[in-house]
């Protein structure tokens, strides 16, 4: 039996690689911008996390095989042979999410989302600052979703946490590095298994229609008269 | 059971029920106290929500201002001495506010300033001038919340 030659494959394009990092940096600046109350920054913040949010669901569905949620979202199946496999030490050579991650892809999105969506509920403790949809629900509302949103964002703390636990043992457990594949883009896979990517115009597309519902929804979601 | 123990008896009783009516009135007036400052969130919620829009209506600005300015010059007397954290009731408001009552009572007036100035904004018409004597009034809130309210969430 001949094993492939391993080659240097792109796995992550740039706009996987790009939302991902954002991720990472937004994150602890919403947090600390919460914790100073410095909530015009907050918002501004929130309305590149709501872009970057609306633009990976997008990617989910128009982006290249590694991006799209049909690609690694599998059943419970799928998901108990994985973590059966995990324990042993051999590597496995699979393109893009694995099934257990993809779950973690998907609970990650979703709380952003949540989270986010809640956001533009919410109106500080002194009632002065406020997100930008505030106006279409009562006070009463938009002061308990302030309790939510920080009560969230815990559970999302909890989650991010998992995520960096699951790295590092692949990292020191099955001598698998998936850090550098999300920074450079490329691992080393068979050849044959190269991912398809998605041409640039559709990464436009998902630019404008990102940026598109963040103006809207930063307007109030006026609705045409 | 001898006559003395049973008027000791009445006599803790009694005091006992005495410390829960007092308890009881403290924690009506904490209710009393958040339903008052709800009213004017809500206010400035109806505002805040006003210039959101393209067209703010000056007549539900001057409606919500009025209901400020008629509510800001009572904030002293929403705090009545007892009704602190030390009441047992859930409450953000700090002893500080009966241990610094000078600052406390020049932070509520420049609260009072501030909606008067607001009122008297509104009775203008002008959303601009409007806007920018509400933009005031939050500062005088924020003035007291940062000194004299707990930061706990929730």
């Amino acid at each position: 039996m001949s094993t492939p030659e391993n080659n240097r494959v792109k796995l992550w394009d740039a706009p996987i690689r790009i939302v991902h990092w954002s991720f990472v940096a937004l994150l602890p600046a919403l947090w600390w911008t919460s914790e100073t109350g410095d909530i015009a920054t907050h918002r501004l913040l929130g309305y590149t996390m709501l872009g970057l949010v609306v633009f990976r669901l997008y990617w989910g569905f128009a982006g290249g095989t590694t991006a799209r949620f049909a690609g690694f979202v599998r059943g419970p199946r799928a998901v108990a042979g994985y973590v059966k496999r995990l324990v042993s030490r051999e590597g496995e050579s699979i393109v893009g999410h694995n099934p257990l991650g993809g779950w973690s892809v998907i609970a990650l999105l979703l709380l952003l989302l949540t989270q986010v969506l809640i956001g533009l509920f919410t109106q500080d403790v002194d009632g002065l600052e406020s997100g930008p949809l505030t106006h279409l629900v009562s006070y009463d509302f938009a002061d308990a979703a302030r309790g939510w949103h920080g009560w969230l964002f815990n559970i999302l703390l909890g989650l991010v946490g998992l995520h960096v636990v699951a790295i590092l043992f692949y990292l020191l457990f099955k001598r698998d590095n998936l850090v550098s594949p999300m920074i450079t883009g490329h691992r080393r896979l068979p050849a044959h298994a190269a991912p398809a990517h998605a041409p640039l115009w559709r990464g436009l597309l998902g630019v404008a229609l990102a940026g598109g519902t963040v103006w809207w929804v930063s307007m109030g979601c006026p609705l045409p008269a | 059971m001898t006559n003395r123990v049973l008027s000791k008896s009445v006599l803790a009783l009694s005091m006992l029920m005495f410390a829960g009516a007092v308890t009881a009135a403290a924690a009506d007036q904490v209710t009393a106290r958040q339903k008052n400052f709800k009213q004017v969130g809500g206010a400035s919620k109806a505002m805040a929500d006003e210039f959101k829009k393209a067209q703010p209506s000056v007549q539900v600005l001057q409606a919500n201002a009025k209901t400020i300015a008629a509510l800001a010059p009572q904030v002293p007397r929403w705090f009545p001495k007892g009704s602190g954290p030390e009441s047992g009731a859930k409450t953000k408001a700090l002893p500080l506010i009966w241990q610094n009552t000078a600052g406390f009572n020049k932070a509520a007036g420049n609260f009072a300033a501030a909606a008067r100035n607001l009122n008297a904004a509104a009775a203008t018409g002008d959303a601009a001038k409007i806007r920018t004597a509400f933009t005031a009034v939050g500062g005088t809130c924020k003035g007291c919340h940062d000194t004299f309210r707990s930061k706990d969430r929730s």
